[in-house]
């Protein structure tokens, strides 16, 4: 597929990728750190992935193979969508394959599939400030994070753990970046934050409408805010899922009619999908002759 | 058998045809034209330039029909266009008194140098739905009046002469004017990024803020010292020849509205403004923007900060309304991952509550 | 940021200026990739494989590093060695950036290992802005002695040892003595013909036991 040629490559004009690329590096060199940067109007709406795919754009090159998952699914609308886009606008390769990706652009998930040096995951981000709930304002929460000011968030988590015995926090969750930052990872779930510690790649995060740009460099030291009487824990599911039989990732419930019928099927489709290619088999997967005969 | 739900490429390919189905309308009626759009309603054309920031009312009416009349989306469309195109230089400050205008109005002096020019405005119009319009017809001819005068004296100058108002001072050439378009915005802003990004905010957000002022919060006394319309020069500095070059004009509404100050034990009342600028007959917007203007003012002005329409991080945060439409409705993405995170963590409370298997820690704080 | 062309770098500017990048959409991208790499992977050397064309006392490395990430947002200040007018004249015509006789008001600042001055001379930006520490790029005779210098830090599994780069002691102790000003801090990169290695503000410098 060759690119658009109305439009540079990758939709940016140089100047515009020059200052997201020095934004980029200083994020790389402050891990956790938000730099502000000034964002663009991209085609598509903010909210939907517009800081992502700025990064993207800065990063992106011939020979990078793209993935563009939303939810932890290549195959969502807006995952679709920005993935055309880059389609059309760089005409590099696309792939569904998390192993061979080298640009990963993510909204909601990190894949369950571990990533491996060299990769870089993109974060499309709504609110990069950790501390927002707590402070609106931004003059505010710029000196709290320059004087490492982080005892409101500490006293969010108690009073959350003394009204409900729990840290009602489920996805989004607060983590301390290199023992200095606090960090907010996105909406994903719990259950993907301990993914980005220590992790071989190297993880972006691009928020377009709040124009901020942060990062983990790899093998970054990345820990969930709890307390030593109420660690830190993921989420767990009933069952496996019900196409692959994975115990080990995150599950989406699909309701199945109305009477409280459900199931239980990995959020990421590349995961599943591999698993099922090498055998693996859930409770409701069709019968094998089925299966044989598609 | 479950079938995991496939064919998100095939679902937006089916949407964005029947987006243009619906563009279309009923096939027997003749497709409206980009220019009619530009020509007839022009100033959906003003608003959609204005809070677009491109000065083009062929892409404005063009981005008007393709949002089939969604302002708000037509506005978008021109904020993405305008993100390809490189940005050549600086203009010149617009001289507005040499404005060619089409209307000027005070309501602070009964008459002044230059006259009172209605123009073509809906002010005093009786709001009754025209029936003959529905039928073509030609407008009745204006009567013109004499000449207009080349120059004419801006109102809120003319209280200048006795100090009685602020005198509003050009930046030192040394201060570089920012552009809100290239670097993001940081607080406190000065007044020339406040007024881009007052210039760039939705007209009904401004509206509202502004008739808020006139409502007891943050009151600031305001009287319309001049409104004019007409079209202006655009002159850009080319530093190669060492002289600014006229590439052009625009048509322009300004709003100076003027303020009362209550002077403090050094310094005497007098009178502050609010300004507005908008492309086109944008009238509204332009004075909308000039009670937010001045109500932005406080902390310059040591006034005490009370009101919504005073504070710079909540107004200028939430005025854009390309950021605010995306954000709002984002909300129509799927989030699945982060209400199956509640969802099991809501279950997982509610389990424990059953079991009566309070945590320690909710004792402790009962007691 | 755009108040610096009154008081920019007294440089003469020679007539024709060297060739830069020969595809710059795509040199660039490569350029940038190289630069992210070294930063992500402190004391690692990565190559800078877009060829490009340099004045005479530029090495490759910082020359492809200029011409990525330079431009009118950027005052560049020419360190000792380095600030002659065929660099200068080269520097202008692709970048555009303004060259600053203040070295503290440089974000990018081109040095020679053997002309180095004190590191206090540079932005280390503020705790509320640390983005604002300038990025150094040193060229030096190699990066490829082994020495008892080690960083650790966020981009590193454990530690890595790291070459002296032709600097003195006194550099290595005045980079190190920026460890605990984090966040504020210079993140460097030293480059020897078209290889380079990135040392961030975050990699904590200290000797191997």
């Amino acid at each position: 597929m060759t690119a658009d040629d109305n439009y540079n490559f990758g939709f940016l004009d140089e100047q515009t990728k020059r200052m997201l690329r020095r934004a980029i590096l200083k994020a790389v060199a402050i891990p956790g750190y938000q730099v502000p940067f000034g964002s663009r109007e991209m085609p598509l709406p903010y909210g939907w992935g517009t800081g992502g795919m700025q990064v993207t754009a800065a990063v992106i090159g011939a020979d990078d193979v793209l993935k563009v998952i939303d939810q932890g699914a290549d195959d969502t609308t807006n995952a679709v969508s920005i993935r055309r886009f880059f389609t059309r606008m760089t005409g590099v390769a696309t792939t569904e394959k998390t192993r061979q990706a080298t640009l990963i652009q993510t909204r909601h998930r990190v894949p369950e599939t571990p990533l491996q040096a060299g990769q870089i995951l993109v974060y499309q981000v709504p609110i990069p400030e950790p501390l927002r709930w707590l402070e609106p304002r931004e003059t505010e929460t710029r000196i709290m994070h320059a004087l490492s000011e982080y005892g409101v968030m500490h006293v969010k988590l108690y009073e959350d753990i003394a009204r409900h015995g729990h840290i009602s926090t489920a996805y989004d969750y607060p983590v301390l970046v290199n023992g200095r930052y606090l960090m907010r990872c996105s909406p994903i779930p719990k259950f993907d934050t301990p993914k980005l510690h220590m992790n071989p790649a190297l993880q972006l995060f691009g928020a377009g409408r709040e124009k901020r740009i942060y990062a983990l460099p790899p093998h970054t030291d990345v820990k969930p805010l709890d307390f030593a009487d109420h660690p830190f824990e993921i989420e767990h599911w009933p069952e496996p899922c019900a196409l692959c039989g994975a115990t080990d990732s995150f599950l989406d419930e699909v309701i199945l009619d109305d009477k409280g019928d459900r199931m239980f099927v990995c959020s990421d489709t590349d995961y599943c999908g591999e698993r099922r290619e090498a055998g693996h088999r859930g409770r409701m997967s069709p019968p094998e002759n089925l299966e044989a005969a598609e | 058998m479950y079938v995991a739900v496939k064919g998100g490429e095939a679902a937006i390919e089916n949407a964005h045809k029947l987006l243009a189905e619906d563009r279309r309308g009923d096939m027997a009626l003749p497709e409206i034209d980009v220019a009619q759009i530009r020509e007839q309603m022009s100033l959906a054309v003003d608003r959609v330039m204005t809070e677009g920031s491109i000065y083009d009312r062929d892409l404005a009416a063009l981005a008007l029909k393709q949002a089939r009349g969604d302002q708000v989306e037509a506005i978008f469309l021109l904020r993405a266009y305008r993100t390809t195109l490189p940005r050549l230089g600086m203009a010149e400050p617009l001289d507005t008194q040499g404005m060619q205008v089409s209307r000027r109005i005070s309501a602070t002096f009964k008459d002044l140098p230059g006259g009172q020019l209605l123009g073509p405005t809906f002010d005093y119009t009786h709001r009754l739905l025209d029936f003959a319009l529905q039928a073509e017809r030609q407008p009745s001819e204006a009567k013109q009046g004499g000449t207009l005068p080349q120059a004419m004296p801006q109102v809120v100058d003319l209280l200048n002469a006795e100090g009685l108002i602020e005198q509003e001072c050009p930046d030192d050439d040394d201060e570089v004017v920012g552009d809100l378009t290239r670097e993001p915005l940081m607080f406190p802003a000065s007044r020339a990024v406040r007024l881009q990004s007052l210039a760039r905010a939705d007209e009904g957000y401004l509206l509202a803020l502004g008739y808020s002022t006139q409502r007891g919060y943050a009151k600031s006394h305001p009287f319309v010292g001049e409104i004019r319309s007409g079209m202006v020069r655009v002159e850009l500095d080319i530093p190669e020849l060492g002289f600014a070059v006229d590439i052009g004009e625009i048509g322009v509404t300004e709003c100076q509205m003027i303020n009362q100050f209550r002077g403090s034990k050094s310094e005497p009342p007098k009178f502050t403004r609010g300004y507005g600028l908008s492309f086109g007959y944008a009238e509204r917007k332009a004075m909308a923007m000039a009670l937010v203007d001045r109500a932005l003012r406080a902390e310059e002005l040591g006034e005490d900060i009370t009101a919504p329409a005073q504070d710079q991080e909540f107004v200028l945060y939430h005025g854009d309304n390309v950021e605010a439409s995306g954000f709002v409705q984002h909300l129509k993405l799927p989030h699945h991952v982060d209400f199956q995170a509640e969802l099991a963590l809501v279950r997982k409370m509610r389990a424990e509550i059953a079991a009566g298997d309070t945590a320690p820690a909710f004792e402790e704080a009962a007691q | 940021m755009n108040q610096l062309s009154s008081r920019s770098q007294d440089l003469p500017i020679s007539q024709a200026p060297a060739p830069g990048f020969a595809d710059p959409v795509s040199d660039s991208q490569q350029g940038f990739r190289a630069l992210l790499d070294a930063l992500a992977h402190p004391g690692c050397i990565v190559t800078l494989a877009a060829a490009c064309g340099r004045p005479e006392a530029l090495d490759a490395a910082p020359a492809a590093a200029l011409l990525t990430l330079a431009d009118y947002d950027t005052p560049v200040w020419l360190g000792p060695g380095l600030d002659d007018a065929a660099i200068a004249t080269w520097l202008r015509f692709h970048t555009g950036a303004p060259l600053v006789a203040d070295s503290a008001r440089a974000a990018i600042v081109l040095l020679k290992a053997d002309a180095l001055p004190d590191l206090q001379a540079f932005s280390l930006g503020s705790d509320i802005a640390p983005e604002q520490g300038a990025t150094l790029l040193i060229q030096v005779p190699d990066l490829t002695d082994e020495t008892a210098i080690v960083a650790r830090g966020p981009g590193i599994l454990g530690e890595i040892g790291l070459p002296s780069c032709g600097l003195t002691d006194a550099f290595w102790q005045q980079r190190a003595a920026l460890n605990d000003a984090f966040p504020r801090g210079l993140d460097i990169y030293f480059c020897a013909g078209d290889a380079m290695l990135g040392l961030p503000r975050s990699s904590h410098i200290g000797m191997r036991a």
